[in-house]
């Protein structure tokens, strides 16, 4: 049955759209003439410090005369400079850094930051949390920990990255409890790595390989990953022969693969047999690529019936084909995928000119 | 009296950039900085530098790409390349030297620390 619609309601129904059209304009035309006039008023107050501000953040400051007058700055010129100072912040570090810090502890920043930790608005925190990190003092860490069980995201986040700044050890042990998934809110594994990325976090990362939560235990085999703490290799390689959880088994198989040794390729030849389940076998031939020299290592998995295994098998082989005096075989019974593998992987490399002699087709 | 040595700065990050390009400045080098990866490509083939400092993470064009293709392109070039990274990652690292780098510095850094690297890369004691 066809519906009419009465002709006041669509026109209602079009000055409804019209408003919200109108609305939406001027909120961008505000927005955007607020940020116009915040970044000029910014850089009418920053243009005589310029100068100043550089000497600190270089070190161009032996006399401490730029720093003197940057801390002398008028209170209501303050926040601005204050957020100059955190943007240097983010990618300087030593005695520069130091400098700049020392500013902002002058005009006690520390206590007002703290204070913001605790803001009932989570952008405000999030913010807070991110700068206390910024003054790289450990001291701190204990406004930073309970940040990381917030219920938003984003604040959870920033103190992570606080924690990897502040590079405190307690503070890693707890990113790495937050990981677990009866904790609220639990982290991904991608953010927790940022609070783990610092020497110091290398114990905590060791006793995490034997967490009960096997998600923590995933995040220590990630961050052994990623940073190659080599004296993680005795607790992965005991936690590898233990783990039931396939997923866990994959990051635990990687880290062996940059931690590891020769003494490890037996145990991940019986990772990539097929008893085990395909993500850990691809793990384990990626592995083998790292900790063995050998490209007959990877024969037997060349001709597996699984293509995914098989083709990884091929990436590693072909890795090994390019190293110098190896000769290059396809052994009899490659799989096509395999065979495909190496094809793509020659055109991938023109550098490697080597012969693809087969072997058995 | 001798013309200083000219150091190619590639960072998109305005306030990076201008830190570098200060404390370079104040260690006598010529600098010449620019705010993207396709900028760098232009200035490394048509400039001749020393040494050029370049952000992994740049806009169209990233420092690796720059390096690659330079290093392929020329690969008699004389310009020695420093990496600016914040990916203290030994694979990011491994792909720098793979493709070409010289040397490489993770952000955060320090300044004098990053005037050094320069001046060893281009000679200078």
């Amino acid at each position: 049955m066809d519906v009419v619609l009465p002709h006041v309601l669509v026109q209602g129904l079009l000055w409804v759209s019209l408003a919200t059209v109108a609305a939406l304009l001027l909120t961008i035309a505000v927005v955007r003439t607020t940020r116009t006039l915040t970044a000029a008023m910014s850089a009418r107050v920053l243009a005589p410090l310029a100068d100043d501000l550089l000497a600190v953040s270089t070190g161009e400051d032996p006399t401490g005369e730029a720093a003197a007058r940057l801390i002398d700055v008028p209170r209501r010129h303050r926040a601005t400079v204050e957020r100059a100072i955190v943007a240097r912040l983010e990618f300087l570090r030593g005695t520069t850094a130091r400098a700049l810090t020392d500013i902002l502890e002058a005009w006690g920043v520390r206590s007002r930051w703290a204070e913001r930790c605790r803001s009932p608005w989570a952008q405000r925190r999030a913010v807070a949390v991110s700068d206390v990190g910024l003054l790289h003092d450990e001291a701190l860490i204990d406004v930073v920990i309970p940040l990381l069980r917030d219920r938003s995201r984003t604040v959870r986040n920033s103190a992570v990255r606080a924690i990897g700044r502040l590079q405190s050890a307690r503070g890693a042990a707890m990113v790495l409890d937050a990981c677990a998934t009866d904790s609220r809110s639990h982290l991904p594994l991608w953010v927790a790595m940022e609070g783990l990325a610092f020497p110091g976090a290398e114990a905590a990362v060791a006793e995490a390989i034997a967490h009960p939560c096997s998600r923590v235990r995933t995040a220590a085999a990630h961050a052994v990953t990623l940073w190659g703490w080599t004296s993680t290799a005795t607790p992965i390689r005991h936690a590898l022969t233990l783990e039931p959880e396939a997923d866990t088994r994959v990051h635990q198989v990687r880290a062996l693969g940059v931690v590891g040794s020769g003494t490890d390729i037996e145990l991940l030849m019986e990772m990539s047999s097929p008893q085990s389940p395909r993500g850990v076998r691809v793990a384990a031939i990626g592995a083998l690529a790292e900790v063995c020299g050998d490209p007959e290592t990877f024969s037997t998995q060349l001709t597996d019936n699984d293509a995914i295994v098989s083709r990884a098998a091929a990436r590693a082989y072909g890795r090994h084909r390019s190293t110098p005096g190896v000769q290059p075989t396809v052994p009899a019974g490659a799989s096509m995928a395999a065979i495909q593998e190496l094809a793509l992987s020659r055109l991938r490399a023109p550098a490697v000119r080597l012969p693809l002699t087969e072997g058995g087709r | 009296m001798a013309e200083p040595l000219r150091v190619l700065v590639a960072e998109d990050d305005p306030d990076i950039r201008e830190v570098i390009a200060f404390k370079l400045g104040r260690a006598g080098f010529f600098v010449r900085a620019v705010a993207d990866g396709a900028s760098a490509h232009h200035e490394l083939f048509h400039g001749d530098y020393a040494v050029a400092v370049l952000d992994v993470m740049m806009p169209g064009l990233s420092g690796l790409d720059v390096l690659a293709t330079y290093r392929e392109s020329v690969p008699q070039g004389s310009t020695k390349i420093l990496l600016l990274t914040a990916r203290a990652r030994d694979v990011d690292v491994d792909a720098g030297f793979a493709a070409g780098a010289d040397d490489y510095v993770i952000k955060p850094f320090v300044p004098g620390e990053l005037v050094h690297r320069v001046n060893a890369l281009a000679g200078r004691s």
